[in-house]
């Protein structure tokens, strides 16, 4: 067993620095430099790409040289340092860009805080934009996007708790709440979920997502990524959780209900009818997203009967020279929308416009032209497509969109009664979901309190969250 | 257990596949019926079917064409299955719009020969039904439209403007159905007439235990019948010559802005019910032979004049119905609620024609129009 053996530092420098080489494979960028303290020889060292050599110059190597002090620890007080004795420990503590201070006649270690913090500023949120209100957005770094938070919190309330997992990745979580707010058992049920990553290597807010999930297989996602500050912070307040990962620049808001995703953080911002309209007209972009071609197609394939007489004919002159059944044609459009989303997404802004104007004009209205696609087909699958976009949050405008694709398959077999039975799966799957143990559809709390006049009064300032 | 599951799920894929669209129709294969009429020709009923066909022309342009078939049979079954073989796909009555009959078929027991329409779920409700008088009802059909309407729309609408007009009750196939199911109340129908090239509504056909009677209404008389029924539409305007001469300029026009009606029975001696009529009217004055202001007492003598000459009138209206036996207030169904005993020892299709019909009118002036 001469690994255990040589866990600990031995008093011999040259031995030490040997190992040290050893445990960091001898990489390229790990740099060392040899500094003379009171006659003793002194070695730092560092790895070149990720540490600030500014702060070595300035809060390492000019105080020693200076000498100003007899012992090291005097020397180095100005900066956070931590006293290390395994190879293990100093290897680990290299890795993250710390500065590892090795001296001679001497089997400790001193690790010092060196990393370098290049970080993007702080700058307008792209994917959650809004007109009223505040324009920061959270970065790719735990701390900053926690002192966003704090900003607005200034109270000693408001706990942070980090936790390191990837045994490769190493990568902090901090887990963030208000610890009068927040309900221990959802909080014990979300620190065990995450001890459940341990053994994996942690790398996007996904796995995050993924561990804190109930039910990874529903199409519905159950915690809100976020990348705006005072949005994390209206749900801290409601007392939820909010996990950041470092490097990561949204936070993750955990638990969080259904109705919480038909939310613009504009909407606190707004008065109450113009926020009360923007919310009802969400919730039938919702309905509509979901129904909307099934509907169109159980009517135009079973149910024409329900039409009123110029509708009828309307719709009839425009289907009149189609050759495809309503279903195919669904398919095809929906397949054609999706194609031309993906496709200016991935491009550059520049290129993006001209797949709009391609979508628009060549395939929109050429489509038509050569009777494909009935004209009300396409207007049934832009309305869906539009509803669906104005969903705030991107994940749940997205698997809105593809929960349409079931129904617009049950309603070309049975018509009105696949789209019933499909409606009846959606509710009672919604229904028995839940996230972070606690349900994830309720009855609003303005029906709740209309209900129970206990409690009736008071209750209504966040009615709809 | 896995091999459970797996035939699970593969049936259930497979199920849907199989049985699924079994009863799908497609709009682009459906044959739209518009119109419906039946006549009596040879002691066969002949049903004449119109459907109507678009024909796109480029975008946002269209042509229509009226597809028009005949067929006779012993019922309309039997009418029906001939005519399902003219057309290319299935036909549809869910947009029906009208359905005639002819003078001879309106004459038969009605509710006996619709019975179809209100078995199955298909056919449209709120379908207009009327008697085409003068010629056969499928002969109307052979029009091609009606101002820019399709013939079958244009006799929808045609009918519903008759209805605002106060011509005939609101009225389509569902409230037939009430009324077939109803003792004591008969009901009135629109009459249509093909005058020329147009067709015009000429009256309310007075219909008798459930068959015409032959008789009708004219379109003068038939607003103030309405008014009595309690069953008028958005705008009732009538006419009353000023003195006995029927010269030209000699009218005071009338539109009823509000009307109450009251129907009491009473008994006679023989125990025949005799009834009391009492109509109220409040009326805007919108037409005076001289354009000037209406002195107070003028307006006395005209309220009185109006009041006399409606009174008139509608006695004479009720003899009409007395005399088509169609109980078109339903004093009989009132009999039945108020006076059970009585209602059994009558028979009232023959105590009807019988009974005395008080009818008084009360007419108040309340505006003269924007003209003081």
């Amino acid at each position: 067993m001469a690994e255990s053996h040589d866990e600990f530092l031995s008093s011999d420098l040259t031995e030490n620095l040997k190992i040290i080489d050893e445990k960091m494979k001898l990489t390229a960028d790990l740099k060392r430099r040899k500094l003379m303290f009171h006659d003793k020889t002194l070695f730092i060292l560092y790895l070149d790409t990720i540490t600030d050599k500014e702060s070595i110059e300035l809060h390492i190597i000019n105080p020693i040289n200076k000498q100003e002090s007899d012992s090291i620890e005097k020397t180095l007080g100005a900066i956070q340092f931590s006293i290390m004795t395994t190879f293990k420990d100093i290897s680990t503590s290299l890795a993250e860009g710390n500065s590892i201070l090795l001296t001679e006649n001497s089997n400790i270690a001193y690790s010092i805080t060196t990393s370098a913090d290049e970080n993007r500023s702080v700058e307008e949120s792209v994917n959650e934009k809004v007109t009223m209100g505040a324009h920061d957005s959270f970065v790719e770094s735990a701390a900053t996007n926690i002192s966003l938070l704090r900003k607005r919190l200034r109270t000693p309330d408001f706990k942070v708790e980090y936790h390191t997992y990837g045994p490769e990745t190493n990568v902090q979580v901090a887990i963030c709440y208000l610890d009068s707010k927040v309900n221990p058992n959802v909080l014990q049920s979300i620190k065990s979920r995450l001890d459940k990553i341990k053994d994996n290597d942690l790398l996007n807010s996904r796995q995050i997502q993924e561990t804190l999930e109930d039910f990874p297989y529903s199409p519905f996602p159950q915690s809100l990524r976020t990348e705006r500050p005072d949005r994390a912070v209206f749900n801290l307040l409601n007392g939820n959780t909010v996990i950041f990962l470092n490097h990561e620049p949204s936070a993750l808001v955990t638990p969080i209900s259904f109705y919480s995703f038909l939310r613009s953080p504009e909407d606190y911002n707004s008065r109450w009818f113009v926020n009360f309209f923007y919310y009802c007209l969400r919730l039938l972009a919702f309905i509509l997203s979901v129904t909307l071609p099934a509907f169109y197609i159980a009517v135009n394939a079973y149910h024409s009967s329900i039409l009123p007489v110029s509708t009828f004919y309307t719709l009839k002159l425009s289907v009149l020279n189609v050759p495809f059944h309503p279903f195919v044609e669904a398919i095809m459009m929906q397949i054609v929308l999706e194609l031309l989303k993906e496709a200016s997404v991935r491009l550059p802004s520049a290129v993006a416009q001209t797949i709009g104007t391609v979508g628009a004009i060549v395939i929109g209205s050429a489509i038509v032209q050569t009777n494909f696609i009935s004209n009300t087909m396409v207007v049934v699958i832009a309305i869906t497509a539009v509803s669906s976009f104005i969903i705030p949050n991107g994940e749940m405008s997205t698997s809105m969109r593809l929960m349409s694709f079931p129904l617009i398959f049950l309603a070309a077999m049975f018509g009105f009664i696949g789209i019933a039975f499909g409606l009846m799966v959606y509710t009672t799957h919604l229904v028995k979901l839940t996230s972070a143990g606690k349900a994830y559809v309720e009855a609003p709390n303005i029906i709740q309190s209309f209900f129970s006049r206990k409690n009736g009064k008071g209750q209504d300032a966040n009615a709809l969250e | 257990m896995k091999k459970v599951t797996r035939k699970i799920s593969v049936l259930l894929v497979i199920l849907p596949l199989l049985t699924g669209c079994w009863d799908q129709r497609l709009i682009v294969e459906q044959e739209v019926v518009n119109g419906l009429s039946f006549d009596l020709e040879d002691k066969k009923i002949k049903s004449t079917m119109v459907v109507l066909n678009i024909i796109p022309k480029g975008t946002g342009f269209f042509d229509f064409k009226n597809q028009i078939s005949s067929a006779t049979g012993n019922s309309l079954e039997d009418t029906y299955r001939e005519l399902r073989a003219y057309y290319t796909g299935p036909l549809t009555a869910s947009k029906s719009r009208i359905v005639l009959f002819g003078e001879s078929f309106a004459k038969k027991n009605l509710d006996a020969y619709l019975d179809l329409f209100f078995r199955l779920p298909d056919p449209y409700l709120g379908s207009k039904v009327a008697i085409v008088k003068g010629s056969e009802a499928g002969e109307l059909f052979t029009l091609k439209e009606i101002g820019t309407n399709p013939i079958a729309f244009g006799l929808y609408e045609i009918i519903e403007a008759a209805e605002s007009n106060s011509t005939v009750p609101i009225g389509n196939l569902n409230i037939l159905f009430t009324y077939f199911n109803e003792e004591g109340k008969d009901f009135i129908l629109p009459v249509i007439e093909k005058k020329g090239e147009k067709v015009a509504v000429s009256g309310a056909g007075l219909i008798s235990d459930n068959s015409y009677s032959g008789k009708m209404i004219s379109l003068k008389s038939s607003s103030l019948l309405l008014l009595f029924m309690d069953k008028y539409g958005e705008r009732v305007d009538l006419e009353t010559y000023l003195d006995d001469k029927k010269k030209l300029n000699n009218q005071v026009g009338y539109r009823v802005v509000k009307a109450k009606r009251k129907m009491d029975l009473k008994k006679d001696g023989s125990g025949l019910p005799v009834v009391d009529l009492h109509l109220d009217l409040k009326v805007m004055i919108h037409q005076y032979p001289r354009t000037e202001k209406i002195s107070d007492q003028r307006m006395e003598e005209l309220e009185t004049l109006i009041s006399r000459d409606l009174t008139k009138k509608s006695k004479a209206i009720m003899k009409q119905t007395q005399e088509a036996n169609c109980d078109v207030l339903g004093i009989g169904r009132k009999l039945k609620e108020t006076d059970p005993e009585a209602w059994k020892a009558i028979d009232w299709r023959e105590a009807y024609p019988e009974i005395k019909i008080n009818t008084k009118v009360d007419v108040a002036i309340e505006k003269t129009g924007i003209l003081q």
